[in-house]
C-alpha cells in the first residue's frame, strides 16, 4: 500500500513536472530560433530566457536552459550543433547531445553566426558593431558608429553566412544611398551614425567589405542564399531587392505583390504608368469579407522576415502582422504563390524584434517560426515538386 | 569650475607684477565681452549689472561690439547678469562650459583683477517661438532678420517643431532648484552665489526637468513653450550633446498655433490647423528664400498645420525645398498625401468623379475635401512617418485589425468612463477619438462636423438679406410634410452657396492672375475658411465646395452619411496605401518612408517626456539620424 503511494506520487510530480510548471517558469515568446541542416532540430531561445531544444521528428523538446540570452540561438550549418550564450556570457557551441564543443567568454552578443569549421565566429553587439572571434583574437569587423542600432532600431542585426562561397551578409536599417566603401571603412570608432548598418555582402575569410546593398528602407531583413549566389532583402517600407553577389553592384527590384515590377532605369517620369510592369503578377488571395473601407488584401508587402526554403532555389517572404506568405524564386522578381500559415497559432510575424524567430532549414524545406502569443513553434514542410507548405507540427 | 582655471587667486597681480593681498581695496574695470554660441556679439544696449564682493552694484550697457563695462569694481570675486535678455543662457565663460540651468540659479562669478579684468561669457541665443496665437497682420508670424541670421549661422539649417492638439500658446518657466541639473556646478564658488538672478535672467527657456511630473511642476513652461523646450532638448541630445557643454545647442523653430479649442472639439481643431498652415506658409517662405536647409518634424494635428502650408507651397513653386518632413503620430487620414481631391485636375484619374475609385484607399472622403493635401509632396524631398499601433487616441491600441474601434457602439461603451477621467486623460479614454471624429452624437461630448454648422448659421445671418439663414440648420425631416418650409430651406442653401461663390469671384478679382506671388499675402477667405489649405480658390472650387457643404448639412444633418473617416496616419502609416499607383511609386523610391514604432511608443504623446528607449529608437535613429545624413540640423 505504501509501495503504491509512493508510485502515485511519483507520477502525480512527474506529471506536474513535464507540465505548465516547467523549469523557469512558462516559455515566453520564443526571440530567436535556428533549424538544423538536416531539418531535424530547432533550438531557440526565449524571452522567458529558456533555451529550448526541439525534436522536430519526435514532435518533442528539451529545456537546456533558464538563463540564455535570449537573442542567442544559433545552429551551425551541417552539423548537429548549436551556439547560445548563457547570461554569465558564456557561449557555448553544444551538440543535441549535450556535449559542449566549444566555450568561451565574450560580450553579450545580439546575433551572432559559426561556420561548419567552427572557425569563423561573428557576433553582433547592441550598437550593431560586428567582432570576428573572441576572446584575446577578437577583431572589429564593424564599428563605426552607435546609430542605428539594436537599440534604436528595434530589431537584431540579422547575420546570415553562405560558407560554399566565403561570404556572409548583414542586414538592419537602411536610412542612406551608400558610401563608398574605400573613403568610407567600417571600422571608424569615433563615428556617431554608422554607414554599414544597411544590408552588407561581407568576405568571410578577410572580413573586409565587398559591397552596400541600397536602395531598401527603415528596417530591413537581408539574408544570403547557401550558396552564396544571391542575397535577397524586404523591409518595412515594402520594398523587395535581390542581388546575384557576382554583380553586387546592380540591384534588381521584387514586383509589388499588386503594384508590379518598379523599371528602375526606365527613361520615364515618377508618376509614368511605364515606370511598373505588372506582366509577371499573379492573383492575391483576397479576404471573404472586405474591411470598412473596402479593403480585401491579405497579403503586404511590409517584409518582417525571407528565408529560403528550396536550398538556393526559392525563398519566403514575410508580411509583417500577416500570416501570408510569398514565395519567390531566386533571380526571379515574380512572387510564385501565396501561402497561408494560418492564424491559430498566428506566426511570429508581429515583431521586428523577433523577425529571426522565424528560421528555415533551406536542405530539408523545414520552416519553422514562433508564436505571435505564446512560447510555442510552428513546423512546416514545403514540397518544392507541388508547391505546398503543409504545417506539420505546433510544439507547445 | 571656473575659477579653478584663474590664475590670480587668492592674490591679485598688478600690471607690474606686484603682487598685493585678494582683499586690497583697488579698484578694477570689469569688462565683460557677451558673446552667442553663434560667434555674434550680443545687441547693444542690453543692462548688465555686475555684483563685487561687496554686493555693490556696477551697472553697465552692451555696446556694438557686444562689450559692456565696468568701472570701480572692487577686486576679487565678482558676479554679473543680464537684466533684459530672456532666453539667452550662458553656457561657457572664456573657454569653460557653463551648464544653462545652473548658470540661472546662481549668476556666474569671475575674478576682477587690477587693473583690468575681460571677461567672455557665452550665451545660448534665443528661442525661436512664432505664435499663431496672434491676430493675422500682426507681424508675429514672420522671422525676424535677427532669426534669420541665427539660424543661417547654426549650420544654415532651419529645424520646425510644430506641435499637436489642444496645445495652449503657454509661457516659459522660471529656474527652478527643482531641475535635474540644479546641482550640476554652477558658475560660481562654493557656498552661496553672490548673485542671484533676478527678472529676465531667472526665465528658463529650457527643459529643466524630463520627468513625466516636469509639466505639474511647470518646470518646462507650459503649452506650446513646454513642448518646444522639451523638443529641442532631445532633438540636440540625439545629435550629440552631452550636458558637460551645451555649446553646440541649437534652437528650433516653435510654431504654437491654436489648436486649443477643448478635448471634444477636434473639427474645430481641424479647421484652425489649416487656418494656421496658411500663415506657416509665410515663414516656410522666408526659410526657403534664406536658401536654408528646412527640416520639420510635428506631432499629431501638427501634420494638419505642416501639410496646409506645403500644399500652398506646392501649388506655387516646382521643387521640392522641404529636405526631410517627419510627421510623428501625425493625426491626419493614411491618404493625406494623395493627389486626390474634388477640387483639383490631380485627382486620381481623369479629374474627380464622385463614383470612380470610390473604393481607391487613395480617395479623398472628407465631406468637404478638407482630408488630402493633393500637391503638399511637391514641397517635400522625403516624408518620414513615424506611427505606432499602440497610440490609442489616433485608434485602437493591441488590435491587429485597424478598423476594430470604428464601431460606434464602442465609442457609446466608453462614454462612462470619458466622463469619469480627468480631463487630461479624455480623449485617451475614448480608446481612440480619432476614428470618431466627425461624430455629432451625444452633442454634451462631441461636436463633429457639427462645428460647420453653427459656423455657416453665425455667417449667414451675418450676409442678412431677405432669407432666414435659421433654415439652414432646420432638418429636412421636418419640412416633408410642409412644402413652403422645404422651399425655404432651399432658398436658404441657394442664397449661401451664390454667396460662396461670389466670395471666391470677388477674391479672384482683386489678386493678380497666374501664379500666387511669394511676396505677396495669400488672399483672404471667410466662407471658403475650410479650404485654406489652397492658395486660390476658383469658382469651380468653390461651387464643388458649396454642393458638398449643402450635401452635408441639408442631406446629412452634418452627420456623413456614405463616407468613414480615414484610419489615421500616424495609427496605420502607409499600410493601406502600398498599391495606390500614387503611393507605392514613392515609397519604392524611398520618398515616403514610415517608421513602425508599435514596439515602443506605446501613448500619443509619449515622445514629449521620452524613455531611454523612446530617445535612442525615435529622436536618434528616427530623425536625427535621417536629418544627419541629407541635411543638417545646426552644428553638429
Amino acid at each position: 500500500m505504501r509501495a503504491a503511494i509512493i508510485l502515485i506520487a511519483a507520477v502525480i510530480l512527474t506529471a506536474c513536472a513535464t507540465g505548465r510548471s516547467q523549469p523557469g517558469g512558462e516559455l515566453g515568446p520564443a526571440m530567436v530560433i535556428g533549424v538544423s541542416s538536416d531539418g531535424r532540430y530547432a533550438i531557440s531561445t526565449h524571452k522567458s530566457q529558456h533555451l529550448v531544444l526541439w525534436d522536430l521528428q519526435q514532435h518533442s523538446r528539451d529545456i537546456l536552459s533558464t538563463h540564455a540570452n535570449i537573442y542567442s540561438a544559433y545552429f551551425i550549418h551541417d552539423r548537429d550543433a548549436f551556439l547560445w550564450q548563457d547570461l554569465d556570457d558564456i557561449v557555448r557551441v553544444q551538440t543535441v547531445d549535450g556535449e559542449v564543443l566549444k566555450q568561451f567568454a565574450h560580450f553579450p552578443t545580439y546575433g551572432h553566426v559559426m561556420d561548419t569549421s567552427l572557425t569563423h565566429y561573428i557576433a553582433s553587439d547592441d550598437h550593431w558593431s560586428l567582432f570576428a572571434g573572441h576572446g584575446d583574437e577578437i577583431m572589429p569587423v564593424k564599428q563605426d558608429g552607435i546609430s542605428p542600432s539594436f537599440l534604436g532600431t528595434g530589431k537584431l542585426l540579422h547575420l546570415s553566412i553562405s560558407e560554399e562561397k566565403g561570404l556572409f551578409v548583414s542586414a538592419g536599417s537602411t536610412t542612406h544611398d551608400g558610401y563608398d566603401i574605400e573613403e568610407h571603412p567600417p571600422v571608424a570608432p569615433e563615428q556617431r551614425w554608422s554607414n554599414y548598418a544597411l544590408p552588407v555582402l561581407w568576405n568571410l575569410d578577410t572580413l573586409e567589405p565587398i559591397a552596400q546593398l541600397t536602395g531598401n528602407s527603415s528596417k530591413v531583413d537581408a539574408v544570403i542564399s547557401p550558396d552564396g549566389q544571391w542575397v535577397v532583402s524586404g523591409d518595412e517600407a515594402g520594398i523587395g531587392l535581390f542581388w546575384n553577389t557576382d554583380n553586387p553592384e546592380r540591384r534588381h527590384r521584387m514586383a509589388r505583390y499588386s503594384g508590379g515590377l518598379l523599371l528602375e532605369d526606365a527613361p520615364y517620369g515618377i508618376d509614368d504608368p511605364r515606370r511598373y510592369d505588372m506582366s509577371g503578377l499573379i492573383p492575391v488571395p483576397l479576404a471573404d469579407e472586405p474591411d470598412r473601407w473596402g479593403d480585401r488584401s491579405v497579403v503586404t508587402n511590409t517584409t518582417v522576415a525571407l528565408a529560403f526554403i528550396n536550398d538556393s532555389e526559392e525563398f519566403l517572404r514575410f508580411g509583417t502582422y500577416s500570416h501570408w506568405v510569398a514565395l519567390f524564386e531566386a533571380g526571379n522578381p515574380w512572387p510564385q504563390k501565396y501561402f497561408d500559415l494560418g492564424d491559430d497559432p498566428w506566426p511570429s510575424t508581429s515583431s521586428y524584434l523577433r523577425s529571426l524567430s522565424i528560421a528555415t532549414s533551406p536542405q530539408a524545406n523545414v520552416l519553422v517560426t514562433g508564436h505571435r502569443n505564446d512560447g510555442g513553434i510552428t513546423v512546416y514542410r514545403y514540397d518544392p515538386g507541388a508547391r505546398t507548405l503543409t504545417k506539420e507540427w505546433v510544439g507547445e | 569650475m571656473i575659477y579653478d582655471s584663474l590664475p590670480f587667486q587668492p592674490a591679485c597681480h598688478a600690471g607690474s607684477g606686484v603682487t598685493m593681498p585678494a582683499d586690497c581695496a583697488a579698484k578694477v574695470l570689469v569688462v565683460l565681452e557677451h558673446r552667442d554660441t553663434l560667434g555674434r556679439p550680443l545687441p547693444e544696449g542690453i543692462r548688465v549689472e555686475v555684483r563685487d564682493s561687496r554686493r555693490k552694484r556696477y551697472l553697465g550697457v552692451t555696446d556694438a561690439e557686444g562689450l559692456s563695462q565696468h568701472p570701480g569694481v572692487i577686486a576679487g570675486l565678482f558676479s554679473w547678469q543680464l537684466l533684459a535678455a530672456p532666453g539667452r543662457h550662458l553656457v561657457a565663460v572664456d573657454d569653460r562650459p557653463v551648464h544653462p540651468v545652473a548658470a540661472g540659479l546662481g549668476a556666474p562669478e569671475a575674478y576682477a583683477v587690477m587693473h583690468e579684468t575681460t571677461v567672455t561669457a557665452t550665451y545660448l541665443p534665443p528661442p525661436i517661438l512664432i505664435d499663431l496665437h496672434t491676430p493675422p497682420g500682426s507681424g508675429a508670424d514672420r522671422l525676424s532678420d535677427d532669426q534669420l541670421e541665427q539660424l543661417r549661422l547654426d549650420g544654415g539649417s532651419a529645424t520646425l517643431f510644430v506641435h499637436g492638439y489642444n496645445v495652449a500658446r503657454g509661457d516659459w518657466s522660471r529656474f527652478s532648484v527643482e531641475a535635474e541639473a540644479a546641482d550640476a556646478g554652477g558658475p560660481f564658488r562654493l557656498g552661496a552665489p553672490l548673485l542671484r538672478p533676478s527678472g529676465a535672467a531667472t526665465v528658463s527657456t529650457l527643459c529643466q526637468s524630463q520627468a513625466l511630473e516636469a509639466d505639474a511642476r511647470g518646470l518646462n513652461g507650459s503649452g506650446a513653450c513646454s513642448w518646444l523646450a522639451s523638443m529641442e532638448l532631445q532633438l540636440n541630445r540625439a545629435a550629440g550633446m552631452t550636458d558637460d557643454d551645451w555649446r553646440p545647442y541649437s534652437r528650433v523653430v516653435g510654431i504654437a498655433w491654436p489648436g486649443d479649442t477643448g478635448s471634444t472639439a477636434f473639427v474645430e481643431a481641424e479647421f484652425s490647423a489649416l487656418q494656421s498652415g496658411r500663415r506657416l506658409v509665410t515663414v516656410l517662405g522666408q526659410l526657403v528664400d534664406a536658401k536654408l536647409s528646412i527640416n520639420i518634424v510635428s506631432h499629431s494635428l501638427g501634420a494638419r498645420v505642416v501639410l496646409s502650408a506645403l500644399n500652398i507651397l506646392g501649388e506655387r513653386i516646382t521643387g521640392p525645398c522641404i529636405d526631410n518632413l517627419f510627421l510623428w503620430e501625425p493625426a491626419v487620414a493614411d491618404n493625406a498625401l494623395s493627389p486626390d481631391s474634388p477640387f483639383t485636375t490631380a485627382a486620381l484619374k481623369g479629374g474627380y468623379d464622385e463614383a470612380f475609385g470610390q473604393d481607391s484607399p487613395g480617395r479623398e472622403t472628407h465631406p468637404l475635401g478638407m482630408g488630402t493635401f493633393p500637391l503638399a509632396h511637391r514641397s517635400i524631398k522625403n516624408v518620414v512617418v513615424l506611427h505606432s499601433r499602440e497610440d490609442g487616441i489616433l485608434g485602437p491600441s493591441g488590435e491587429a485589425d485597424a478598423s476594430a474601434w470604428y464601431d460606434p457602439r464602442d465609442w457609446l461603451d466608453d462614454v462612462a468612463a470619458f466622463v469619469d477621467a480627468p480631463q487630461d486623460d479624455r480623449l485617451g479614454t475614448l480608446g481612440g477619438a480619432y476614428p470618431k471624429k466627425w461624430w455629432t452624437f451625444p452633442p454634451l461630448l462631441a461636436g463633429g462636423l457639427g462645428y460647420f454648422r453653427d459656423y455657416y448659421f453665425e455667417r449667414a445671418r451675418a450676409l442678412g438679406g431677405d432669407w432666414e439663414a435659421a433654415m439652414l440648420v432646420h432638418l429636412q425631416q421636418r419640412a416633408q410634410h410642409e412644402p413652403h418650409i422645404q422651399r425655404l430651406i432651399d432658398h436658404a442653401w441657394e442664397t449661401l452657396t451664390q454667396a460662396i461663390c461670389d466670395e471666391a469671384r470677388r477674391v479672384a478679382t482683386a489678386t493678380p492672375a497666374g501664379p500666387l506671388d511669394p511676396a505677396i499675402p495669400l488672399p483672404e477667405y471667410d466662407l471658403l475658411k475650410p479650404l485654406a489649405h489652397h492658395g486660390r480658390i476658383g469658382e469651380l472650387m468653390a461651387e464643388r465646395f458649396a454642393e458638398r457643404l449643402r450635401l452635408l448639412g441639408q442631406r446629412d444633418n452634418w452627420q456623413p452619411r456614405d463616407r468613414r473617416v480615414r484610419p489615421a496616419l500616424g495609427l496605420v502609416g502607409f499600410e493601406k496605401m502600398e498599391d495606390v499607383e500614387f503611393f507605392k511609386r514613392r515609397i519604392d523610391l524611398d520618398i515616403f518612408e514610415p517608421i513602425d514604432q508599435s514596439k515602443w511608443l506605446f501613448a500619443h504623446s509619449a515622445m514629449k517626456y521620452p524613455t531611454e528607449e523612446i530617445f535612442i529608437k525615435s529622436y536618434q535613429d528616427g530623425i536625427v539620424e535621417r536629418i544627419k545624413r541629407n541635411s543638417n540640423f545646426g552644428r553638429y
